[in-house]
């Protein structure tokens, strides 16, 4: 899935932050440095997103281990903080 | 198990009577953290987000969620804050957790408390991997039953988890902490929506009644607080956590209308910035009004606003004070400290139920400051 998006300035602090517009009108702020290099105000953008089940996996089973190693770390019942 | 958690609370009441005479703590720059024997509980002011910072009266502190970013370590400086001992993270939502790891690199908390929930992301999993890099303790609820976590001689409560995890919505995997001091009970449970409400009613009925603030789930979302929550929980003021102006509409109006069905006032963050609540285990004040804790700050060591005239200042005085008004009760004095800022005293007037005799009787004994 591709969206077209308009670059339609630069805001905040060093204008780090891009506001884009969709073809349909909905506005939204992208940080800066995720674009392209020396993209310019008013040049028109394609954002593709494509599901990354492999990647999804991937986080969740490294999540998940750490989730489990901490778990041994608990003393379990009450605890006086 | 439920009789077992309000035997805890009861007990927390025991305890109350040993701590009361504790020496006041007083941190740096001569902030206190709360009166001799009292306990503050502090919505932060962390826009479109919850952060909730709890201070016992023997100084042991828990934060509860640490919002969007890292702008809630300014703000717990801001407040005196220089060590943490149990931070929580209701639910793997980043308008709850996002500035939880600054928060861990920051104050090296002793304990991290969080579910086991699998809805991650890169962001939840970094934080993961500093609280195991810090070697801080982590905790997680059971669904064996409530599991109290002894903050001084505040017991924080934290409910029962159901055993079926929501893979579809991550609000229902949020924790459910009862902060519990005396008579003086809070209850936080994140964003957490109808089904996992109605499973704690199911579970634990008798621990969720006689709360004192009740923390609205999911900034005041039309799915974070029905009648029935209400019914039970059955609180003396609402609170909810969100930012000016956001995005999703919140608080929703069925949300509003509900609380004024049930004659709640309801404190946004949005309007008032960092809201405080102190009590001393039985009654409760709101501390100061505006968007920092100056007032608490100026409170003298007698627990009475700082200031030049004898006059209460509506502003600034506490509930207690207020209350002690001719003719002004603690739920009246409650309705005043809830309608601040006030620019005159004949706002007063406005107030349902003042009436110009009481408003008469304490006119001169009153006034304002902007």
């Amino acid at each position: 899935m591709s969206v077209s998006l308009s670059v339609d300035r630069f805001e905040g602090d060093d204008d780090a932050i891009a506001v884009v517009v969709t073809d349909e009108g909905q506005s939204f702020n992208i940080p800066r440095s995720l674009l392209p290099e020396a993209t310019e105000a008013g040049e028109v953008l394609q954002l593709t997103f494509k599901r990354d089940a492999q990647a999804t996996a991937k986080l969740k089973k490294e999540a998940h281990s750490i989730q489990e190693e901490l778990a041994e770390r608990d003393p379990g019942g009450d605890v006086t903080l | 198990m439920s009789g077992f958690v309000n035997r805890l609370r009861i007990a927390g009441l025991a305890l109350l009577l040993l701590v009361g005479i504790l020496p006041l703590e007083l941190e740096a720059q001569g902030r206190r953290s709360a009166s001799a024997g009292s306990i503050t509980v502090s919505f932060l002011d962390v826009g479109q987000g919850d952060s909730i910072l709890i201070r016992s009266p023997e100084g042991k502190t828990a934060l509860i969620d640490a919002g969007t970013s890292n702008n809630v370590v300014k703000t717990l400086k801001s407040l005196g804050v220089n060590s943490i001992d149990l931070v929580a993270v209701s639910h793997h939502h980043s308008d709850h957790y996002g500035g939880m790891d600054d928060v861990v690199k920051t104050f090296h908390p002793k304990y991290f408390l969080s579910s086991k929930s699998g809805h991650v992301t890169s962001l939840y999993k970094r934080l993961l991997e500093d609280v195991r890099n810090q070697d801080v303790t982590a905790l997680y609820p059971t669904n064996k039953g409530a599991r109290i976590l002894k903050l001084g001689s505040v017991n924080l409560i934290v409910l029962p988890e159901s055993p079926d995890e929501d893979t579809k919505n991550e609000n229902n995997n949020s924790i459910g902490i009862i902060v519990s001091y005396g008579k003086f009970a809070v209850m936080l449970t994140g964003d957490s929506e109808e089904t996992e409400r109605a499973w704690w009613l199911k579970q634990c009925p008798d621990a969720l009644k006689d709360i004192t603030v009740l923390k609205l789930a999911h900034h005041g979302s039309r799915n974070g607080t029905n009648a029935r929550w209400l019914d039970v929980t059955q609180p003396e003021i609402a609170v909810a956590s969100l930012g000016k102006d956001n995005d999703y509409g919140h608080p929703h109006k069925e949300t509003l209308d509900l609380l004024k069905k049930y004659n709640l006032t309801l404190l946004r963050t949005d309007q008032r910035g960092t809201i405080t609540i102190e009590s001393d285990g039985q009654d409760w004040d709101l501390v100061g009004s505006g968007r920092s804790n100056s007032e608490m700050a100026r409170r003298d060591s007698n627990g009475s606003s700082a200031g030049s005239s004898r006059k209460l200042d509506l502003n600034t005085a506490s509930t207690r004070d207020i209350a002690s008004l001719p003719g002004i009760g603690t739920s009246t004095a409650r309705d005043i400290v809830a309608g601040r800022p006030y620019r005159s005293v004949d706002e007063l007037m406005e107030l349902e139920g003042m009436g110009q005799g009481r408003f008469e009787r304490i006119r001169n004994q009153v006034t304002v400051t902007r």
